[in-house]
């Protein structure tokens, strides 16, 4: 047993004197032959359920942007980081890979770990995306001028839900979100540009193992459709399966979360998902969707299915690439110039000729409400292909 | 061990570290985040390990004094570190008040309330206007004493200065006759109250001494990042301020210290992709508690005076073969 | 007037009160296998949300991915969780515990254990949600203008066999009755000679079976992933602490009275307000029961 003991002691005693010594070197590797870029990924926290497909599709775009010759004839380096979405360990995991000489910072994390480094980020004054991140607050003022997401903002999504309501001839609609303080700030722009209907907020807690409540007060209130309004797919499912039981026949949407979760359309329970509409980043009808979905079907296997993780990441660093190429640098603010320079870059989400810009006033890159895509889900929870009643129109 | 020991040796291994940091913007980040959690954890040993109660509020002291620090600044255009000097009162006044609405309660009874708290206190951040709502409140600027602007590395070596004032401070509290009260109060409550000393006052001056600790671990992190939100301090931290003085050694403060060391390069520092920083962390603390009742601290005292026994064993076993 | 009406139409709707059997009975049974360690071993057993966790998350990749039939990954999901239990109490637990350093160390290494349990999970089976796959369920039904989903009457008759066999097993058994008296009075029973080891070992296999039961069956609602662990050890133990320990009903009213709270407190109120609710709720009610409704009375 003292041997025993002994033997752990050393152990613990050798990785205490590696942080000592070694392990945090920093040493900057960017010796000009190299891009680096450093990518934040919680593949082992809350975020995991995205997260990890996001940075699986970042660092297979990057391998394919090294097999095609690097960018400016540079290779691509990646340094990477795991904050487990814990606001107090972002800053210091954006440290070390800015400290291992990152130009540019792939985020694929928390809102909130973001927000705690924004300070942090705009001293420091290299470009930051957030490839996947639906809320806006992160690329708000103040201090966002590094900071950038791909995403539509929500008075956006008004007009495809407006759009939406109005081909059923829904006036009333109940919408029932998660009480979450960050989900209810991202709804409030929402809910302001909804005004094309009598909407009934409902709030539901973002941990409740139940839903019943809430949909009784909707089903009181008789709407003639129900928005759920969550980033959390276990509130929304949770909310699906409660509306499929107690309210069949009222038509029902959703947010942007859920389309990209197949795994959460399992935990629905039989047919609950059936009719559902809800807001999602890709559709078959665009070629360039299409190509990036063969492209990461060739390393995922047959049965991949694309959606906005996989092509958001993927623009990003094309982005990325072409700023760098613009610019014919990686200083952090003249690359961060040439990343407000770019305009109309063709994305591979939305529906065909939809754009990407930014500029200095510009931090979330969607151009109009074609980015968004309704789909619909069939009667085994699965997402048939998108819905019949509304189509946005790039050209509105 | 002796007494002084862990004090000389708490002060030496916070010089190296400084010493080890230099100019690096990365350790020193490191370090701050290590200094943050060992500030929380400082503040938890008063009343968890000292008095044995088990208030578990500590995520909302040190969420208190980071929003003391950034409101102070963004709303009354206060300089940083009047925020710093606020907060622990605030903090204080707030364990208190809980302190004494939860007065009848111990043990686990104890944890539950304050859990249900420190999670209701984040939505409560997260709700009101002048925290900032869910956002919080960004882009506060750097640390600043009437003109002169600390370097981040003076800002480190003060942070350190603090921390380790802060647990020598506690180890002399510990030893103290008033230490020694509020730890029989722990073990004999009714034989101090006979003693004519109250209980529960001394349980209240814990719990406010410990959240105004932990506020200073939230006000400095603040300072440091220039940003804080409602979920800064998670229920995360909490556990963290658990696990780490068991890690380090619950004999004393240092070992809290040392704990924060321990998480911070098991969590940040160690390059695992793959694998988790609360994995790591958890499965330490097992194997620290199943074989190392004492701690790092414990063991390394131990080792230190078993060393020469040990090497006579060994020397005698070798001169028998 | 107005008031009262939507008062009452809260109270006289079956649909919140079918909600409110179902969480309470899924409360109460974590509750339940709280309170199996704490008579049999005398203190708090955090990890029981993990180990509800695992058992209904293990049984499902088990099904989903490997193709097993469900009640074959329901044994298996239930052995495995009884392992967990028996492992926690052999290699943490009682080594900690032996040292007689109070309950501080005990309960940072059932903390600890908590989240190894929900990061391996992770590590292992993925992090993202999986289906909730229950061994028995039954087609959903309308009862008036209710529906009454399919997890509800598994979850209740479970909730029925296991409170009814605890009950026997606790009091009519000579082995149920030892275990009360260790946990009543561990150094009395250590004099006695009484076998400690195999009573704390079965209240923690105990344990661990009903906290399996009780994930796999409620997972089949809306699915489990690693996240549910920490909030349904918090659920399970105040279920417990509310009821109090006085006896082995006390969780089944701790849990009604829970599941009454989550229901009404964001139907009168709305869910944002949750969060406070509990707060003022568990304060007052502690104020005035710190030791729950059932406290233990003491033997002489």
């Amino acid at each position: 047993m003292t041997r025993f003991r002994a033997t752990i002691a050393g152990l613990l005693t050798l990785t205490v004197g590696t942080a000592l010594t070694g392990c945090g070197s920093s040493g900057d590797d960017d010796n000009g032959d190299t891009v680096v870029i450093g990518l934040v990924c919680d593949t082992t926290g809350p975020g995991a359920g995205y997260a990890t497909p996001a940075c699986t599709a970042t660092k297979e775009t990057i391998d394919q942007v090294n097999a095609d010759g690097g960018i400016d004839g540079k290779k691509v380096k990646v340094v990477q980081g795991n904050d487990e979405s814990d606001p107090t360990k972002t800053p210091t995991v954006i440290q070390k890979l800015v400290s291992q000489g990152a130009d540019a910072l792939l985020m694929l994390t928390s809102s909130a770990g973001v927000l705690q480094a924004k300070s942090l980020i705009e001293r420091t004054k290299i470009p930051v995306f957030m490839p996947v991140a639906a809320n806006p607050q992160v690329t708000e003022p103040p201090s966002n001028t590094y900071l950038y997401q791909l995403g539509t903002p929500t008075s956006d999504w008004a007009t495809v839900y407006c759009a939406a309501f109005d081909s059923l001839g829904a006036k009333k609609v109940a919408f029932l979100q998660d009480s979450s303080p960050s989900q209810v700030q991202f709804n409030k722009g929402l809910i302001d540009s909804l005004d094309c209907v009598d909407l009934d907020v409902v709030n539901g807690a973002i941990d409740a193992t139940d839903l019943s409540a809430e949909v009784a007060k909707i089903k009181n209130a008789g709407p003639d459709a129900v928005l759920v309004a969550t980033q959390n797919a276990n509130f929304d499912v949770l909310a699906q399966n409660t509306l499929h039981q107690q309210l069949p026949g009222v038509p029902r949407f959703t947010e942007l979360l859920l389309s990209s979760l197949p795994s959460a359309w399992a935990q629905a329970q039989p047919g609950a998902l059936e009719g559902l509409v809800g807001l999602a980043g890709t559709t078959d009808t665009n070629t360039r969707t299409v190509e990036v979905a063969q492209f990461f079907a060739e390393t995922e296997g047959a049965d991949f299915r694309v959606n906005n993780f996989w092509t958001q990441s993927y623009d990003a660093v094309q982005i990325l690439k072409q700023a760098i190429e613009e610019s014919g640098t990686t200083d952090g603010e003249k690359l961060n110039a040439a990343i407000q320079e770019v305009t109309g870059f063709v994305a591979s989400s939305g529906y065909p000729g939809f754009t990407l810009s930014f500029g200095d006033d510009k931090h979330l890159g969607a151009d109009g409400i074609c980015g968004l895509v309704l789909v619909e889900w069939d009667k085994d929870n699965q997402v048939a292909g998108p819905w019949s009643g509304y189509e946005p129109d790039c050209a509105a | 061990m002796s007494a002084r020991l862990p004090n000389v040796a708490g002060v030496l291994g916070l010089v190296l570290l400084v010493v080890w940091a230099g100019s690096d913007l990365y350790r020193s980040s490191l370090l701050v985040t290590m200094l943050t959690y060992a500030l929380v954890a400082l503040g938890m040993y008063v009343p968890f390990v000292l008095a044995g109660s088990l208030s578990l509020s500590y995520s909302a002291y040190a969420a208190t004094g980071a929003y003391a620090v950034a409101i102070g600044t963004a709303h009354a255009g206060w300089p940083l570190w009047l925020g710093m000097l606020v907060a622990p009162p605030v903090a204080a006044i707030i364990a208190v008040v809980l302190g004494a609405a939860t007065m009848r309660l111990s043990g686990f009874y104890l944890g539950a309330v304050t859990l249900l708290f420190a999670e209701a206190f984040i939505q409560l951040l997260g709700n009101l206007g002048v925290t900032g709502g869910p956002s919080g409140i960004v882009g506060l600027p750097l640390l600043s004493f009437g003109g002169w602007e600390p370097s981040p590395q003076q800002t480190v070596l003060m942070a350190v200065v603090l921390t380790g004032v802060l647990a020598l401070a506690l180890d002399r509290l510990r030893r103290s006759p008033w230490g020694v009260v509020i730890r029989a109060s722990r073990e004999v409550p009714i034989a101090v109250d006979t003693a004519g000393v109250s209980v529960s006052v001394l349980n209240l001056v814990a719990l406010g001494a410990g959240a105004a600790i932990a506020s200073l671990g939230g006000a400095l992190f603040t300072t440091y990042v220039g940003a804080v939100n409602p979920e800064t301090f998670s229920v995360n931290v909490i556990f963290l301020a658990v696990f780490m003085p068991l890690i380090g050694g619950i004999g004393n403060p240092w070992g809290a210290v040392l704990g924060a060391a321990i998480v911070v390069h098991l969590t940040l520092n160690v390059d695992s992709l793959a694998s988790s920083g609360t994995l790591l962390v958890s499965l330490s603390v097992l194997v620290i508690l199943v074989l190392f009742p004492r701690g790092v601290l414990g063991f390394a005292g131990t080792a230190a005076r078993g060393g020469t026994t040990l090497l006579t064993t060994v020397t005698k076993r070798g001169a028998r073969t | 007037m107005v008031g009262l009406r939507a008062g009452l139409r809260g109270m006289t709707n079956p649909q919140l009160w079918i909600a409110v059997v179902e969480n309470g009975c899924f409360f109460a049974l974590l509750g339940l296998a709280f309170y199996f360690n704490l008579t049999g071993a005398g203190f708090f057993n955090f990890g029981i949300g993990a180990i509800a966790m695992a058992a209904a998350f293990t049984g499902s990749w088990l099904v989903t991915e490997h193709g097993l039939s469900r009640p074959l990954a329901g044994v298996v999901g239930v052995l495995g969780a009884i392992a967990i239990a028996v492992v926690m109490e052999l290699a943490v637990v009682r080594p900690v515990q032996a040292r007689g350093e109070g309950e501080l160390s005990a309960l940072v290494a059932v903390g600890a254990s908590l989240f190894t349990i929900i990061q391996l999970s992770g590590l292992f089976l993925g992090h993202e949600a999986r289906s909730g796959q229950p061994f028995w369920s039954t087609a959903p039904f309308s009862v008036g203008s209710a529906r009454v989903g399919s997890t509800v009457v598994p979850i209740v008759v479970i909730t029925a066999a296991l409170f009814t066999l605890s009950y026997l097993a606790l009091q009519r058994t000579r082995l149920g009755r030892l275990t009360r008296a260790i946990g009543n009075d561990t150094d009395a029973a250590r004099v006695l000679g009484l076998p400690i080891n195999t009573a704390r070992l079965l209240s923690f296999a105990a344990a661990g079976l009903i906290a399996a039961l009780a994930g796999i069956t409620f997972a089949g609602r809306s699915g489990v992933s690693p996240d549910n662990a920490l909030h349904w050890t918090i659920t399970g133990f105040l279920a417990l602490v509310i009821g109090g320990t006085g006896t082995v009903w006390a969780p089944l009213l701790g849990g009604a009275l829970l599941a009454l709270a989550n229901v009404f407190i964001p139907f009168y109120f709305g869910g944002d307000v949750l969060a406070y609710g509990l707060v003022v709720v568990a304060m007052l009610f502690f104020a005035f029961r710190p030791e729950g409704v059932f406290a233990p009375r003491v033997r002489v």
